[in-house]
């Protein structure tokens, strides 16, 4: 209760509005907290106490950061900055596990969301946070069960289909006409049990994310063609025919051909299963709006309307009996759609002129692909980085991720791309992924090594696959590989690695470092200090000491007095990396006799009403002096 | 002609017959079968068959074990295998081919064409 009434004094005055509020926030079943500009807690609910096992007085007034496992909190801080420099509502953990810390030092996954509020005191963030490790434990235990469950049906079933194979097949002789009916009706449903499985696991492997997408720049009329050829025989078999539309143009996408043959055969067998004998089934291609769309037409008697709100879902069949069903399993259009979603596209459908139906996928063009490897919302100032992979999901996801630490991203989507892309413009480092379709991601750092443009520039390669870091291992010295990382990186510890490669501190602005045990004269100076530079806020030795070593710092601010110990302690961590003492103003309402030994630069006492302004022209004029920062304040 | 010799490795009995009758419609086969990867070394470096088709998931030694093995010793060193496995993901085949086999046909086979098939790859071998 502490920690709303520390937030809502006057609205409990207010009357019953501010109690029901406050009623509401502590009954609500998800953990509730809000923080303030320094990044400290300020709101705290019930399910928040029972969630990290601390009691809301423990938790007021502390930083977010103890609720993080240890090994994450460095990072935090840069993440939490970063959110303040351009807050909006967002969901953490996409594509990466987030973990809470308790009490008792037991971590737990957890997914936040969090929601920038605008307040009086400032920028509050609502973060609502919900243990996930249940629903992580119940999801293992199923992939399991289905993945065991499949290969033990299957072992059995390759028996019985064999078997039946066979004797439909006649390989035992000609059987009586009963008989032989019989079989073919066992044969059949074989079959069709086989598909079943193989869906199921389909299904599996891509909800999980074990089937990797190998993205290339493809011909779509070719790939058409081939489809149509290997299906040719089961539209002979259903007396349709299969024909490619005479407009149709030529046009290239970005997909993985595996898959994307996949779900146009899954389509095209729908199509020619819903044709009545002696039909045609037409596919059409055609280019609008950056985007390619195949479209598939049946002369079938349509899709009922009350089954077409579910048409895309799991086990979601038409009328049960009916005879359009044709032995389908059911998960046909459900894995279709779950892969044109990795694909980057959309799947849909529509009623055809003159009866029928189309089936439309659409893609993105090469052509936008292309046209969106160039980062369009960097300055001249932005760090550039080049990222060398060819899943554009992943590409995006990195772009957006890197863009919120003060990155620009480049894609290149092969190798030669990049290597193209690397000798024509001047990039501050390469992210390598080494599962590139075409050749690797080793040969290809052996190429920049190999010009003399790109001979020194920072790169740091990337692998879901553990056994290509092994084996290469040996090379990375002397290909001047700065770090393997393995996939699904870690975003944060990438902009670490960047930045200390670049030699730049976040947002590339000048960075400095504010020690107070004061919250409310932290948030004053990060607020004035805003557009000159990132401030990091340390309220103690040990947050200072942390920073430290994340942040390349051009400047530092130090209280004396902190909660009795001394600020000055701090002056030996104050070394650059190259070793040089970062300049120091003591900005303290303790007027303490400092010895000149002590390397301070400028003294200011924080008693009067000037004081802010007076720390503003010290920092200005400290940062000014400093040639790298010099050149662009002149400009 | 000689009879072609195909070596077929499978712990399960059943799949063992119905591998033995499909690949019975081509005349020219002669096939024995193994019920593990053992089993199958030392008969191989006995029989020096044309081809073997093994299992990837046995117990005790699995597919990619008893390959090892055929490679290592001499006489079996370069007969060609095919794996045989149950739904084989595209990754799957590459590292199976890396591996050293030939080619990989999944379970379940069609087992009226599954002697074809094999006839397919003893093909290609030869051309090489």
């Amino acid at each position: 209760m502490a920690g709303i009434a520390h937030i809502t004094p006057d609205l409990s005055l207010a009357g019953s509005a501010a109690e029901y509020c406050r009623l509401a926030v502590d009954a609500c079943p998800n953990c509730m907290m809000m923080t303030n500009s320094a990044g400290r807690i300020v709101l705290a609910n019930a399910e928040a106490e029972r969630l990290f096992g601390y009691r809301r007085d423990e938790l007021i007034g502390q930083t977010i950061e103890l609720l993080l496992p240890e090994r994450l909190r460095d990072g935090h801080l840069q993440r939490r900055a970063a959110f303040a420099h351009r807050p909006e509502a967002r969901r953490l953990g996409d594509g990466r596990d987030l973990h809470g810390r308790r009490r008792d030092g037991s971590e737990f996954p957890i997914e936040i969301g969090l929601y920038p509020i605008r307040g009086e005191q400032g920028l509050l963030v609502l973060s609502i946070m919900t243990d996930i490790g249940e629903r992580k434990r119940t999801d293992g235990l199923k992939d399991e069960f289905v993945s065991t469950v499949s290969h033990e049906l299957r072992t059995p079933l390759t028996s019985i289909a064999g078997s039946l194979g066979l004797l439909a097949g006649g390989a035992c002789g000609v059987l009586p006409e009963p008989a032989s009916r019989l079989i073919r009706i066992a044969h059949n449903n074989s079959q069709r049990l086989v598909r079943l499985i193989n869906d199921i696991l389909d299904i599996e492997k891509i909800e999980s994310g074990q089937i990797v997408f190998k993205f290339k720049r493809l011909d779509a009329q070719a790939l058409i063609e081939q489809v149509i050829e290997a299906n040719r025989g089961y539209a002979d078999g259903f007396q349709v025919r299969v024909r490619l539309d005479a407009t149709t143009a030529a046009a290239e996408v970005y997909a993985d051909p595996d898959r994307l043959v996949q779900v146009i055969t899954n389509l095209l067998s729908n199509a020619i299963k819903a044709s009545p004998p002696g039909a045609e089934v037409v596919i059409a291609i055609s280019e609008r709006e950056q985007n390619v769309r195949l479209a598939i037409r049946d002369h079938g008697p349509g899709i009922p309307r009350d089954f077409r709100p579910r048409i895309f879902e799991r086990f979601a069949q038409a009328e049960p009996g009916d005879a359009r069903q044709k032995s389908g399993t059911g998960l046909g259009l459900s894995i279709v759609k779950q892969i044109v979603t990795r694909l980057g596209g959309t799947v849909g459908f529509e009623d055809a002129p003159g009866g029928g139906t189309v089936f439309y996928v659409v893609l993105p063009a090469w052509a936008q692909v292309a046209a969106s490897a160039i980062d369009p919302e960097a300055t001249l100032d932005t760090a550039r980085i080049l990222f060398c992979e060819d899943n554009l999901d992943a590409a995006f996801a990195m772009r957006y991720g890197l863009r919120q630490l003060g990155f620009a991203t480049d894609f290149a989507h092969s190798s030669s791309d990049a290597l193209a892309r690397a000798r024509a413009a001047a990039y501050d480092a390469i992210l390598v992924d080494l599962d590139l379709p075409d050749g690797d991601g080793v040969g290809l750092v052996g190429a920049l090594r190999a010009v003399p443009k790109t001979y020194n520039v920072p790169v740091v390669v990337m692998s879901a696959d553990s056994s290509r870091e092994r084996g290469f291992g040996l090379d990375a010295s002397q290909l001047k590989i700065l770090e393997l990382m393995r996939k699904p990186v870690d975003i944060d510890r990438l902009a670490q690695i960047l930045d200390r490669a670049i030699g730049r501190g976040a947002n590339g602005r000048p960075q400095i470092l504010h020690v107070d045990d004061d919250p409310d004269v932290l948030e004053i100076v990060a607020q004035a200090l805003d557009a000159t530079a990132s401030v990091v806020s340390a309220a103690t030795l040990e947050e200072a000491r942390c920073a430290l070593q994340l942040h390349r710092f051009d400047l530092a601010i130090l209280d004396i007095n902190l909660n009795g110990v001394s600020g000055l302690d701090l002056i030996p961590d104050l070394r650059s990396q190259k070793g040089m003492p970062i300049p120091i103003i003591v900005f303290s309402a303790h007027r303490a006799e400092l010895k000149a030994k002590l390397s301070v630069d400028a003294q200011l006492a924080k008693s009067s009403a000037v004081s802010l302004e007076n720390l503003l022209t010290a920092v200005h004029d400290r940062l000014l002096l400093r040639p790298r920062f010099a050149a662009k304040e002149a400009t | 002609m000689s009879a072609v010799r195909i070596l077929h490795v499978d712990d399960e009995p059943d799949i063992r017959e119905v591998v033995d009758v499909a690949l019975g419609l081509n005349p020219d086969f002669e096939v024995r079968a193994c019920a593990s990867g053992a089993e199958a070394v030392t008969a191989a470096a006995e029989w020096l068959p044309f081809l073997i088709l093994l299992d990837v998931m046995m117990p005790g030694m699995d597919g990619p074990a008893t390959l090892a093995q055929l490679r290592k010793n001499a006489p079996t060193a370069t007969i060609p295998v095919i794996f045989m496995t149950a739904r084989a993901q595209a990754r799957e085949v590459e590292r199976f081919l890396a591996l050293g086999a030939q080619g990989v046909i999944s379970k379940p086979f069609d087992p009226m064409t599954l002697a074809f098939q094999v006839q397919n790859h003893l093909q290609a071998l030869h051309r090489i």
